[in-house]
């Protein structure tokens, strides 16, 4: 789970660095958002998840 | 006589004159020799045209003279007789002052000046550990203030080491020309590669290598002595998130690493001519990434590595129930809480108006809109903060007020440079804000243990820093003629260029995808090679004898505070 998280943030700043190819601005300013947001998601939700599976405090 | 004096006051005008039109010139020159020259104004035609050159020769300059030996024999109350054609410097003793003796007095005066300025603002800068080291040592309990402090004390002497070795020459090793430090030319090779669209992307440095071969060079070393105390900045960050739990041996592994590479690694892209800062010459996108004193590079890259971090490491003991409800740990001196964030207050001012790299030339004299700006963002966030927690828990809370203080303080840092004083005054009010509703969601909602919320203020609030360049920055700067190769000033969103935008949220997304991973990769094999964290008895004894073999305040009994409490009710 941690790989697949730290993969997911990759893959965000990925989708980000790929909005210098969409055409219009708007458009852009959503794709590099939409990556931050994957990027975040990869790094809070996917790889903080896997710690707190076994967190200490659950034991 | 009167017809000598007259002639010796032409000579003299006619070298005011030549000075002046050399100190417009100069500037205007070097400014060339960094990127193209920035597309002429629709208004330039109507502009009053430059001062007219006057042909001076070393026969005018000779004719100047200064104070006698017999005046200056009396003193200099006044302060009129000092700093003279006697002060210039003369090449050739024998055939006196000449013309080259003069212009390069002028140029040298102007390295000095930005010399002087830089080295004495990354004084302040360094200055800073001394702050954080309070503020985390004070937010934290007793019985960990001798390891917490320590932690903060050899930031300053791993991290150093470890920039010198390589960090530097990843990061500024391509970051040649640079006009106020007098070139930095042998600071001149990047690594590239092309990618999306064949374009050249800088990856790292490659010259500099603890500061052997050319760049023994002055130049170089201011500029070193000022990014090293940057990058030491952001290694202290990660101290205060992972406090109280984290074993010392793996502490100086993680802070070489971040030193190091990882630093280096973003801070080449914003600032080394890396790819972030190409993505306007590359693709358009306003200036590139806009990062003028390090909201990214600085403060959320320690905010990303202090995530990371924490992850690894995992909660203090009592800080969650079973059922993961958080218990409050306060902190055990709010009195050096509050001295600290003053500390860092005022070496803040060493740390936006520094970044000018300079005082003299390329619009560098707009350092006090900087410092001003500088000061306004810091006090709105602290009034937020300070808000925020009365109306929401009825206290006005110190450790929070503190906190919003350096949340402003960290949001302004990007755009300090690019930005009004109206725009500093929301930017540090959003952060103050921002900062409170950040420390609540780590703390409750993902259950990141971070005992002095430096995830919060450093990395949530370097990532608004970031983005409000792109929002806020106002069209009225660009540090002599173009930012990043690109011509004309900074202009955010607000302003007209939604472009520079999509540049922040890039550099936004990198920091959260790259920075975060290769921090949590690196301190994840730490992790599995040293380990991270101490035992739990080391824990709860308090880190300062297991972990250092002194207490922090060894004649005092410490009782928790929880302890007192309990017995009150």
């Amino acid at each position: 789970m941690k790989i697949l998280g730290l993969l997911v943030c990759v893959l965000g700043w990925f989708i980000a660095v790929l909005s210098v190819k969409v055409p219009g601005v708007y458009a852009q300013l959503l794709v590099a958002a939409a990556g931050f947001v994957v990027a975040a998601v990869g790094a809070l939700g996917i790889v903080n998840g896997a710690h707190l599976k076994n967190a200490i405090w659950k034991a | 006589m009167l017809i000598r004096i007259i002639h010796s006051r032409n000579r003299l005008m006619r070298l005011v004159v030549f000075v002046l039109a050399s100190a417009w010139l100069l500037p205007s020159t070097f400014v060339l020799a960094q990127a193209p020259a920035p597309a002429a104004s629709p208004s330039a035609a109507a502009s009053p045209a430059p001062p007219a050159s006057v042909p001076v020769t070393t026969g005018d300059i000779r004719g100047v003279s200064g104070p006698s030996p017999a005046d200056q024999a009396k003193g200099d109350p006044g302060g009129t007789i000092s700093g003279t054609v006697n002060d210039i410097p003369v090449t050739d003793t024998k055939a006196g002052l000449a013309l080259a003796d003069v212009i390069n007095t002028v140029g040298q005066n102007r390295i000095a000046i930005n010399f002087v300025w830089t080295l004495v603002t990354g004084y302040l800068v360094m200055f800073m550990q001394a702050g954080f080291a309070a503020v985390e040592t004070g937010l934290c309990r007793a019985k960990n203030a001798n390891h917490t402090f320590m932690m903060n004390f050899m930031v300053y002497g791993w991290g150093l080491f470890a920039y010198w070795v390589m960090g530097f020459a990843l990061q500024q090793g391509g970051c040649a020309p640079n006009t106020n430090l007098g070139g930095l030319s042998p600071l001149n090779s990047e690594f590239t590669f092309n990618f999306i669209g064949g374009k050249t992307w800088g990856l790292f440095g490659q010259r500099g290598v603890m500061l052997g071969g050319a760049t023994y060079d002055v130049g170089v070393m201011v500029m070193f002595l000022f990014q090293m105390v940057f990058m030491d900045t952001a290694a202290t960050i990660i101290t205060g998130a992972a406090a109280e739990r984290w074993k010392f041996l793996a502490f100086s592994i993680s802070t070489f690493f971040l030193a190091a590479i990882v630093y280096p690694l973003y801070g080449n892209w914003a600032w080394g001519g890396g790819w972030t800062s190409q993505l306007g010459t590359n693709y358009g996108l306003g200036h590139g990434y806009c990062d003028f004193a390090g909201s990214g590079v600085v403060h959320a890259v320690g905010g990303m590595s202090a995530l990371a971090v924490s992850m690894i490491i995992g909660p203090r003991i009592g800080k969650y129930t079973r059922t993961g409800k958080a218990n409050p740990m306060p902190g055990h001196d709010m009195t050096m809480v509050l001295i600290g964030c003053f500390i860092l207050a005022f070496g803040w001012f060493g740390f936006n108006p520094g970044s000018t790299l300079g005082a003299s030339g390329n619009g560098n004299l707009r350092i006090g809109s900087i410092a001003v700006n500088t000061m306004l963002a810091g006090c709105t966030g602290s009034i937020a903060s300070l808000l925020y927690m009365w109306i929401r828990f009825g206290k006005p809370d110190a450790s929070m007020a503190g906190n919003g203080l350096l949340a402003g303080l960290v949001a302004i840092t990007a755009p300090s440079g690019f930005v009004n004083t109206v725009g500093a005054a929301i930017i540090g009010f959003a952060a103050g804000m921002i900062v409170c509703l950040s420390v609540e969601f780590i703390e409750r909602v993902i259950r990141v243990d971070d005992p002095v919320g430096a995830i919060s203020v450093h990395g949530t609030c370097g990532l608004w820093g970031v983005i409000s360049v792109g929002l806020f920055a106002d069209g009225t700067s660009n540090y002599g003629g173009s930012w990043n190769g690109v011509n004309g000033n900074v202009t955010g969103l607000f302003y007209g260029d939604p472009s520079q935008l999509v540049a922040q949220l890039i550099g936004c997304a990198t920091l959260m995808g790259i920075v975060f991973s290769l921090s949590y990769v690196f301190n994840w094999i730490v992790d599995i090679v040293v380990g991270q964290r101490v035992s739990a008895a080391t824990e709860l004894q308090g880190l300062d004898i297991p972990e250092m073999g002194a207490l922090g305040y060894p004649e005092f009994q410490l009782v928790s505070a929880s302890i007192e409490m309990s017995a009150a009710d």
